[in-house]
């Protein structure tokens, strides 16, 4: 078979999308990598920052305090602080020769611990006015936000998804109102709608490939960038998966290409006796 | 081989108010037969409905009524999908040519037989050999704006009989052609209807017919006013 018979690459209409499914691709590499960087950093500080919890309860409740604390399950040596160490993690507050008028009990944290709110619910008949906090609250805010990101991304990816399949109708429509003389004679001459559709739906995959090819190699040195600057956030840069899901994007424009030009040909086809 | 019983096609568009198009049906309860390898012409004064015919004969139209048989199959109720196939039985001439302007002359009349699966190296020798008998052996590489009137018609008929269709039609094949051309090419459809294709040729030249005796179909306001078969 001639490589285009159709004239396929005569018309005009669709010059575009190379372009548009590039600024699509670009968007969609963003989008990807701002999921997995979050993810990543999320992930990288639940690992390096160990789980405790911080109890701040009166001097005269400090030894009922600590001794629940030590048959609770789930809590890892609870000790308290003295009070060079207490007014150490008060410096940044009070400044130096501050007196710390609590006593600050501090305990390793395991999945089996209550949460703060259960654990101060348990300890406050024995210690009023305790304070509770579990420096791995803000983690799974982290992680929270890292969801939300990636939730995002994924919204990101199916509206791009879908601009990408658009673009690729209207261009495929475009093409077909232009090629309309050449398709009724390849069709009479007996070729199947396989095979027109197939003509279409080559070259709209190669188009969309070429453009996300590009797209998605251009945001590859933004991204390096930016992994640059959140080093001190995230010091294992830009995850790996990130760089697999990347080349992922051409690869799924190129399948939506061919999938939507090849419908939308064998839909108008219909038309034809 | 070709059967057709009571056939209508009426073309869709009806009028902008919305009332029914009160236009005369293309074709009207259009019968005849022709067997395997019988000739035929087809006459008829310009919007007899001899073109819309050869587009039923094509299946390229679809008629509303009627039954028409081709090869054994009632082509009016086949399914779309049986219907390719069938057209590769069938070669057509058209009165405007209908080359794929991008394409080569050799290209164009290449293509069928590309269509129907075969490779390029076998269909070379074939190609080269007919764009030779139809004196176009010199301009195989030129696109069809680069050919003259004539040429384009060399180009159109190769391409109709390069896949030996079972079935050759043609739509005022002789219109740009000078007289040495057009005698080349009523010898290549004499030819091929000696081979046992059937040929139905649509003319407004009777001097041509009364050169080329041969049985008539005659087409007048839609309606088949003449069946020499």
């Amino acid at each position: 078979m001639t490589a285009d018979p159709l004239g396929l690459g005569t018309a005009a209409a669709d010059r575009a999308v190379p372009w548009l499914v590039g600024a699509m691709a670009f968007l969609a590499a963003l989008a990807v990598a701002g999921a997995g960087a979050s993810a990543g950093v999320a992930q990288h500080w639940q690992a390096d920052v160990a789980p405790t919890v911080t109890i701040a309860v009166t001097p005269d409740a400090a030894a009922r305090t600590l001794d629940r604390l030590q048959r609770m399950p789930g809590l890892v040596t609870p000790h308290a602080l003295d009070p060079a160490e207490t007014a150490a993690l008060l410096r940044p507050w009070l400044g130096d020769g501050a007196t710390p008028a609590l006593t600050v009990i501090e305990a390793g944290v395991t999945a089996a611990a209550p949460d703060a709110a259960t654990l101060a619910r348990l300890l406050a008949p024995d210690a009023p006015g305790i304070t509770i906090e579990r420096n791995d609250d803000w983690v799974v805010r982290l992680s929270q936000l890292a969801q939300f990101m990636q939730a995002l991304a994924a919204l990101i990816l199916i509206l791009v998804a879908a601009v990408a399949m658009g673009v690729t109708a209207i261009a495929t429509r475009g093409a077909l109102a232009a090629l309309r003389p050449s398709i009724e004679v390849v069709h009479g001459l007996g070729a199947t709608d396989r095979t027109i559709a197939g003509l279409f739906a080559r070259r709209a995959m190669r188009r969309a490939a070429s453009g996300a090819v590009a797209g998605t190699m251009l945001a590859v040195p933004l991204l390096a960038g930016l992994a640059a600057l959140a080093q001190p956030l995230a010091p294992g840069g830009v995850p790996a998966a990130v760089w697999v899901a990347l080349p992922m994007i051409p690869i799924l424009s190129a399948t939506i290409g061919w999938a939507i030009a090849a419908r939308t040909v064998r839909r108008w086809l219909q038309h034809l006796p | 081989m070709l059967r057709l019983d009571g056939i209508w096609l009426e073309y869709p568009g009806g009028r902008q108010d919305g009332r029914p198009d009160r236009r005369p049906p293309a074709l009207a309860d259009v019968t005849f037969s022709v067997p395997a390898g019988g000739y035929r012409w087809l006459l008829g004064p310009s919007g007899a409905g001899k073109s819309s015919l050869l587009r039923v004969l094509h299946l390229t139209a679809r008629p509303q009524r009627g039954r028409l048989e081709f090869l054994g199959h009632d082509v009016a109720g086949a399914r779309r999908a049986s219907l390719p196939r069938l057209r590769r039985q069938i070669g057509m001439v058209f009165q405007d040519f209908r080359l794929l302007p991008h394409l080569s002359a050799y290209d164009n009349v290449a293509l069928p037989l590309r269509l129907a699966g075969r490779n390029d190296a076998s269909i070379r020798a074939d190609v080269v050999d007919l764009l030779g008998w139809v004196g176009l052996g010199t301009r195989m590489n030129a696109i069809p704006e680069s050919l003259s009137g004539g040429e384009q018609q060399r180009v159109a008929i190769a391409r109709a009989v390069i896949a030996r269709p079972r079935l050759l039609l043609a739509d005022e094949p002789t219109g740009n052609l000078d007289d040495v051309q057009a005698g080349r090419l009523m010898q290549l459809l004499q030819e091929m209807n000696r081979q046992g294709t059937t040929v139905i040729v649509a003319t407004h030249s009777l001097p041509l017919v009364d050169r080329h005796p041969a049985p008539i179909l005659a087409l007048a306001g839609g309606m088949l006013v003449q069946d020499d078969g």
